[in-house]
């Protein structure tokens, strides 16, 4: 295709393009050594594994709450998001300086979507059995010990999990009362 | 695990079995895993199932700094008690790792098992290194 594009052009206008090419080749050649560093800089050493693949930054488009059209105004109207539906309401036709309304552009990257700030998924897990389903994807997710579990268990899950070099969330939640004892 | 063809089991055990362990969301939140010890990625998939396939790959701790490499007998799918070719490994790394490529994938048992095999090996082995030595104080993950 774009051979036939060079060649329509006529001939004066292939060689410019020709020159361009030399031009870039020699840019290239000055720009070996950045393109080196690029391996070096996603910098992950031979032991680490509990450092997640995640390489792309997350990126979150707004961070602030919708609020509900005048819930500032009335008690009985709850901040929980609404749609404003009247058929004057300058919220709904999106007037100048209004509140703005959420809608799908606002939502994250596929390849980011519900990854935490420490770069892993999140998996709930309840005993000991399920933490070792994640031995082998140890950094893509990353273990949350479910509420209802003991400290004697959580004790358990938290060193298997070491072992296994599996990072847990919430790994030092009900320590305190332990080490009171 | 059964006399009956795996396609048809897969079909039976997908949508619910004992070793299923899943967490719910939408779309991409919602993952499957699987519990089964024949199961190498704890994916809950047909290749990877260990109930629907009859050839099935085990890798897991064994006693005292051993790692229990096992395969299933093709010949035995209705005697469960029988299943299991068993073997322990005792030896250095290098060596369990061409054990399990043999077993796996040079004798043409799995082949599509055998980078599996090899990465869970390698995270089983890591696990009874640490589980022996202790776990350094200087963990990464408190970071």
């Amino acid at each position: 295709m774009e051979d036939a594009f060079v060649c329509g052009w006529g001939h004066a206008h292939a060689e410019i393009v020709k020159e361009e090419m030399r031009l870039r080749v020699f840019a290239s050649l000055s720009i070996v050594p950045p393109r080196r560093r690029s391996p070096s800089r996603c910098s992950t050493p031979p032991e680490a594994m509990a450092v997640p693949l995640l390489s792309k930054k997350i990126v979150k488009k707004r961070v602030k709450k919708f609020k509900r059209v005048q819930s500032d105004r009335f008690i009985s109207v709850k901040e929980n998001w609404r749609r404003p539906k009247g058929i004057d309401s300058r919220v709904r036709r999106k007037f100048k300086g209004c509140t703005l309304m959420p809608n799908i552009g606002y939502g994250s990257d596929k390849r980011t979507r519900h990854y935490l700030p420490n770069g892993f998924k999140k998996f709930v897990v309840h005993n000991v059995k399920e933490l070792e389903v994640l031995m082998m994807h140890n950094r893509t997710y990353c273990a949350e010990i479910a509420h209802n579990v003991s400290t004697k268990k959580r004790k358990d899950i938290v060193e298997r999990a070491a072992q296994l070099d599996i990072v847990v969330t919430n790994k030092l939640a009900r320590l305190r009362s332990q080490e009171e004892e | 695990m059964a006399t009956v063809p795996g396609q048809l089991i897969w079909e039976i055990v997908k949508k619910n079995n004992s070793f299923l362990v899943k967490e719910f969301g939408n779309g991409t939140a919602s993952v499957k895993f699987s519990k089964e010890p024949n199961n190498l990625y704890n994916l809950h998939s047909f290749k990877h199932s260990g109930l629907a396939n009859k050839k099935t790959v085990t890798i897991q701790a064994g006693k005292d700094q051993s790692v229990l490499l096992a395969t299933t007998k093709t010949k035995k799918q209705n005697k469960p008690a029988r299943l299991l070719n068993k073997s322990l490994m005792k030896k250095e790394f290098h060596r369990m790792a061409k054990a399990v490529s043999n077993q796996v994938a040079d004798n043409y048992y799995r082949p599509d098992l055998k980078k599996a095999a090899l990465a869970r090996l390698s995270v089983v082995h890591r696990s009874l290194k640490v589980a022996k030595s202790g776990v350094k104080k200087r963990n990464r993950q408190a970071a």
